[in-house]
């Protein structure tokens, strides 16, 4: 039986996913947060007692933001937010965190 | 960031479908069994990914994410702990103990995983720490630190604590919170004072029912008014003797980071039960509903509910005890072995309130399991080391499962068990990756 060469697995799961990775991060001031528009006010209430490691990993649609939201309010302390602010955060959670975002 | 972003364009592509994944990826492609088999240019270029042939292809279940990619994270440093825990989060402070390191029968404090809801405190001097015990008693207490060195027997054990959450990656929908593996679990000794010796001191009203338990630990927003969490338990668990007010882990002082100087410690239930920063016992007449015991907070549905359902919270209820489940903590993930040579595998078994009576291990995907050796626990509510021998029958890559059974017959499933909104009790078989040349 051949036995390829052993690499990596780190230099192999770069090698398989390189296709798949998002852009660079490395300008990035608030990963990881996905550097997008609306990420400073993101950042700016949702990171700020908490880090954004808490939801970066969450795939949800509007209405699951906009009730996290309410209970961050409720039950956490989050101080209030303007309805344009709050849309502002919703459109990037949407668009950046959203059930379809790869 | 970069590799991280990347890895998680894999995982979350084989999460979306995993067979499509399997297609895209590797260019596998499923068989007519459950099992998938890998052909062609499929099987040469997983193989060609992993390094090595798969000997027991013909095992591997269609769209299973090869164990050798599955599991890479970043790591950070706290101070006082190893520099190999893998940091969940920073705010609050979260860091699991990757299984590897969890190798030693007793927990050492600087290994032991760290889960905080609010912000990491100052330590408080233990001149200055007091416990109070209030609510459903007869006499209140306030009990200084020299009342809890002095005036009850102290208790060593070995226990072990682990988080409600530990095992959450798995589950998809993805939950909220902590990301925790499998290592948000720890068996360090312990020593204190039974809760049910204060308890019995202070003496129960026949109304007392549950506990509220409170810490000196700050919420996140910096509010003074709030808890960064409060949880608690029924009566029966906070009077069996295994449940003890902590003073020293490892013979040593308590670590900041694990709940210095005293903290409760009620085994083999999620793990914020034993609140860390320990201050007061809120004796009470009902179910506690402290931030952390309502809405879907440790709290699991009461029927089977399909992965992504919006339980009501009405149908949620607390957890109680954890389940039935196991480590491989050598080798490492990863490990080159010797083919046609056996290869020592052990790790450590636990049950929440149950104990372990048997633990397999599979290096075939899991069509065939032998059954391992199992140690006694030192006492009950002490997680139990286990070991094997396998022996990679040639070259190639394979993968160890271990399983365990508890007390009542009830086993590690082979596949991740029932979602809940909240990720709790995934107790699937840990799995590691080897590979014999």
């Amino acid at each position: 039986m051949r036995i390829p060469i052993l690499i990596s697995r780190a230099a192999a799961a770069a090698l398989l996913t390189l296709p798949l990775a998002a852009a660079a991060e490395e300008d990035n001031p608030y990963a990881p947060l996905p550097p997008a528009e609306g990420v400073e006010t993101v950042a700016s209430h949702c990171a700020a007692c908490h880090s954004a490691r808490t939801f970066v990993h969450m795939r949800q649609g509007r209405d699951w933001w906009d009730d996290t939201i309410d209970r961050m309010k409720r039950d956490h302390g989050m101080w209030d937010i303007d309805t344009e602010t709050r849309e502002e955060v919703l459109d990037y959670l949407e668009a950046n965190l959203g059930p379809e975002t790869d | 960031m970069t590799g991280k972003r990347m890895e998680r364009g894999l995982c979350e592509l084989y999460d979306e479908d995993p067979e499509r994944a399997d297609a895209l990826v590797f260019g596998r492609r499923s068989g007519t069994s459950r099992r998938g088999f890998l052909q062609g240019a499929g099987l040469a270029s997983m193989g060609a990914v992993l390094g090595a042939s798969i000997p027991f292809n013909e095992n591997m279940p269609a769209g299973l994410i090869p164990s050798a990619l599955a599991d890479d994270l970043e790591d950070f440093e706290i101070e006082g702990k190893h520099p190999g825990l893998t940091v969940l989060n920073d705010r609050p402070v979260n860091a699991e103990t990757p299984p590897h390191l969890l190798d030693d029968d007793v927990t050492p404090n600087d290994i032991h995983f760290i889960r905080n809801n609010g912000a990491m405190p100052q330590p408080m001097a233990k001149e200055e720490w007091s416990l109070t015990i209030d609510g459903e008693v007869e006499e209140e207490l306030e009990l200084s630190w020299d009342q809890l060195m002095n005036d009850f027997e102290h208790v060593t054990l070995k226990l072990q604590l682990e988080c409600g959450g530990n095992g959450r990656a798995g589950f998809n929908p993805s939950p909220s919170g902590n990301q925790w593996t499998v290592g948000a679990i720890g068996n360090s000794e312990w020593t204190g004072v039974r809760l049910k010796d204060i308890l019995e001191r202070a003496g129960l009203r026949p109304s007392a029912t549950y506990t509220g338990h409170y810490g000196y630990d700050p919420h996140l927003s910096g509010d003074a008014d709030r808890e960064a969490i409060s949880r608690g338990g029924p009566i029966d668990k906070m009077m069996d003797p295994h449940t003890i007010v902590a003073f020293a882990m490892n013979g040593e002082d308590i670590p900041i980071a694990n709940g210095y100087p005293v903290r409760l410690i009620a085994p083999g239930w999620a793990g914020s039960v034993s609140q860390k920063w320990l201050t007061r016992i809120w004796v009470r007449d009902r179910e506690h509903d402290g931030p952390g015991m309502t809405g879907l907070s440790y709290r699991v549905p009461r029927y089977p509910v399909a992965p992504g359902t919006e339980v009501p919270h009405e149908d949620m209820m607390v957890m109680s005890s954890m389940i039935v489940k196991s480590i491989i903590s050598h080798p490492e993930a990863g490990t080159e072995v010797e083919a046609g040579r056996p290869v020592e595998v052990r790790g450590q078994a636990w049950a929440g309130d149950d104990h372990v009576t048997a633990m397999e291990v599979s290096l075939d995907f899991g069509v065939t399991w032998q059954q391992a050796e199992l140690s006694d626990p030192p006492n009950r509510y002490s997680w139990q080391r286990w070991r094997a021998e396998v022996t990679p029958p040639m070259q190639g890559y394979y993968e160890i499962w271990a399983r365990a059974t508890d007390g009542n017959g009830r086993q590690q499933p082979m596949v991740v068990p029932g979602w809940n909104p909240r990720g709790y009790l995934n107790n699937v078989c840990h799995r590691i990756d080897v590979m014999a040349v």
